[in-house]
């Protein structure tokens, strides 16, 4: 073999893999807040909800793999490898976004929490009835908490924006999105008062 | 030839305090029944090793180690006397019925200079002529070969991981026991690697237990050498376990593993008695350096607390009775049980060993109240957070021993915590549980909103042996989130059940024990261990 510089090299890959994990983070996108909790052992996971949905499933495996040239190694500068392992915490961050994605609609279609638009464009009322549906949360101090809006083309992102501007602009709008906040405040605080050891 | 290499070496270098355990599980290989395992304390006269030969004579040792490889004229003048007080005198054990004759036998890793053969011959003309058996005498090459006999073959002979067996060898015996390497070991020789099926007759098996024995008392050499009492308890519960496991894989008969776990729990014991001696004679409790002890420094009393209350648990469970013992146990306990610190989940169990005792020694509402401090705290520390919130204390989980989370907990780790653990808990439901067994409905009342906002996590292996590895890569993750609204008669029932259908019924036979396995394994603790451990020490 030839010479290896075992100790530094195994340091410095430790180094890398930590930054593989947090540079993995801005290309997370909304999963970015997302917690990663460790599992130690086991296969699969269970989760039950406080409302008794039942969920099992695997672990996934997000993976990612660059190619180097091994003859044109010496050929590489920093900043092109640096890129190469930028390249690998992107493509782990969009293998976790899918399975993210994947989870939430398979979650949501089992207790029937999708709308089906049929390919009809985005309006108001249809926001609006989507807010409907949602479970919203609110802060400590009363203050709404909206989920995040994730769109697969920049026209609906841009859609979405016109239409939250016309629901706070439009007299008829305002009320009705006032009245479903309302609701949801009332939803969510018998939620939070619903939390008692009764008998 | 490396291996056989690697133990030449270490019976070479091995003292008295470090051979006494390895040699117990060589004589219990050749089917002695190991009576006594001295604690070298200095009472035992001489007598390190009593056993019970399988003609069913019984048999005494001392042990000495060679300086130099030879046992010399000087080192035999100064253990002359003793020796023939080991042959001459009758062994007082009440394991032992009243007999004419034992046989005694002089052990070590050296070899004798001829002056020293010499004086033996001579020792023994005098005693046969007072119609004393003689003393007999086995040297290095003996005991050596005594290690053939038990089939060291079957140690892993890749060289990886004679690496790990060198790693672990060579770790300071001040250091903790490296467990994951030790684990890596004891699953290849006991054929529990859960990717590889294996078929072993009972005779391959027995022989690997053994075998097994004798490198994990090796292996726990340079930590006996330093009165690593602890390290010595962890070793030989991870033993225990790994046995257990094998045992419940292969569906082995009790007579098969009976003597190496009989052995390991007369170790444990010693160890904890060992460690209660020490802690009797210290004026403090900073352990090597004093500079850098201070993150660490309750989490040891915590520790020391939870193995005395098991300690005198134990002794009840024995009926070993002696009130001087019982008294300086819970004057330390009580003592000290202000420095109680919860630096993680890992930490709970501890806790739990004291709660256990101090219930037995305390009639007030005290001990429980300890219940309701633990569910707060762990309510409080692991509540979810609001966006952008800084976290700056929470409660890792059991999974994270005190030297790995420290360093977070302190701020001088050299890499980010990969980990989360707020909105979860392991113990949480096993707490709520027996509190609620203690009747105190208006105090979990008003913490159960706070309850419910943590998830309630424990882990089930894929099967019933898997349980006693320290990790398992089958099985199932279980995050469970509390119902808001619950009545306190269906929660009574819940926390009223107690059969422990987790636990392998292996681990059912000694309560003790039991607490044991998840002071060292506490991420096994479960709320079913909990509610079937708790209703087994109560009744102690």
């Amino acid at each position: 073999m030839l010479p290896d510089f075992y100790k530094a090299k195994k340091k410095l890959r430790e180094v890398l893999i930590t930054y593989i994990q947090l540079a993995k983070k801005q290309h997370l996108g909304p999963f970015s807040d997302v917690p990663e909790i460790r599992f130690f052992e086991g296969h699969q996971r269970y989760m039950e909800t406080e409302d008794g949905i039942k969920d099992m499933g695997p672990f996934h495996e997000a993976k990612a793999e660059t190619k180097i040239d091994l003859k044109d190694f010496h050929n590489l500068s920093s900043i092109e490898f640096m890129a190469k392992i930028d390249k690998i915490a992107e493509d782990i961050a969009r293998e976790q976004s899918k399975i993210g994605y994947d989870e939430i609609e398979k979650a949501a279609k089992k207790v029937g929490n999708v709308v089906d638009v049929k390919k009809k464009p985005l309006t108001v009322e249809l926001y609006l009835e989507i807010l409907e549906r949602l479970f919203i949360s609110f802060d400590s101090n009363g203050k709404l908490l909206l989920p995040q809006i994730v769109t697969g083309r920049r026209e609906d992102t841009n859609k979405f924006i016109e239409i939250i501007k016309e629901v706070h602009t439009n007299f008829k709008y305002k009320q009705r999105y006032k009245e479903i906040i309302q609701r949801k405040k009332l939803e969510y605080d018998e939620r939070k008062a619903s939390r008692k050891l009764v008998g | 030839m490396m291996k056989e290499k690697l133990l030449e070496n270490w019976l070479d270098k091995t003292t008295e305090r470090s051979f006494t355990i390895p040699f117990s599980y060589l004589l219990a290989a050749e089917g002695h029944t190991i009576v006594h395992i001295t604690r070298h304390c200095g009472m035992e006269l001489g007598r390190d090793i009593i056993s019970i030969a399988p003609d069913g004579i019984p048999c005494v040792f001392q042990l000495k180690t060679a300086k130099n490889g030879r046992i010399t004229l000087s080192q035999w003048r100064d253990m002359n006397a003793q020796l023939v007080d080991l042959v001459t005198l009758s062994i007082p054990h009440p394991a032992l019925r009243e007999s004419n004759h034992h046989r005694s036998y002089l052990v070590t890793n050296g070899f004798l200079t001829e002056e020293v053969s010499v004086a033996i011959e001579g020792l023994n003309s005098s005693l046969e002529s007072r119609n004393f058996p003689k003393l007999e005498v086995m040297v290095k090459g003996s005991i050596l070969e005594k290690i053939r006999n038990l089939n060291i073959e079957i140690w892993p002979s890749e060289l990886k991981d004679t690496k790990l067996l060198l790693e672990i060898l060579t770790e300071s015996g001040k250091s903790n026991i490296p467990k994951e390497k030790l684990v890596m070991l004891l699953e290849k020789i006991l054929l529990l690697e859960i990717d590889k099926h294996e078929n072993p007759s009972n005779a391959e098996i027995k022989r690997a237990i053994s075998s097994c024995a004798l490198l994990c008392g090796i292996v726990t050499s340079e930590f006996s050498n330093e009165e690593n009492f602890f390290a010595e308890i962890e070793a030989w519960t991870i033993f225990s376990s790994y046995v257990f496991a094998c045992a419940l894989r292969y569906g082995l008969k009790k007579k098969i593993w009976k003597d190496e776990i009989e052995i390991s729990q007369k170790v444990i014991y010693n160890s904890l008695n060992n460690l209660f001696e020490e802690i009797k004679g210290r004026s403090h409790f900073v352990e090597g350096d004093t500079l850098s002890d201070e993150p660490f420094f309750k989490g040891r009393i915590t520790l020391l607390i939870s193995l005395m209350s098991l300690f005198a648990l134990w002794r009840r469970y024995i009926n070993d009775i002696n009130d001087e013992v019982e008294a300086e146990i819970r004057k330390f306990c009580l003592e000290k049980k202000d420095s109680l610190a919860l630096w993680g989940e890992a930490a709970i169990i501890q806790y739990l060993a004291f709660f256990w005792y101090y219930r037995k020694i305390d009639g007030s509402c005290a001990p429980d109240f300890m219940l309701g401090q633990l569910i707060k705290a762990i309510t409080e520390l692991n509540k979810p957070r609001e966006q952008k919130e800084q976290v700056v204390r929470f409660l890792a989980s059991p999974y994270y021993s005190l030297e790995e989370i420290a360093p977070y907990l302190r701020g001088f780790a050299d890499k980010p915590l990969n980990d989360f653990f707020l909105g979860q808990s392991y113990f949480l439901k096993g707490l709520v549980h027996l509190f609620v067994r203690r009747n105190w409905k208006q105090h979990i009342k008003s913490l159960w909103p706070d309850n419910t906002r943590i998830k309630y996590v424990s882990f089930e292996p894929e099967r019933k042996w898997h349980y006693f590895l320290w990790r398992s890569m089958r099985g199932t993750n279980i995050i469970k989130a509390p119902k808001f609204t619950k009545k306190w008669e269906d929660l009574k029932e819940e926390a009223n059940e107690n059969q422990g259908k987790c636990i392998p019924n292996l681990m059912k036979q000694n309560p003790i024990f039991f607490l044991l396995f998840l002071l060292i394994f506490p991420h096994r603790a479960t709320s079913s261990a909990l509610r079937w451990l708790d209703s087994k020490l109560m009744k102690l």
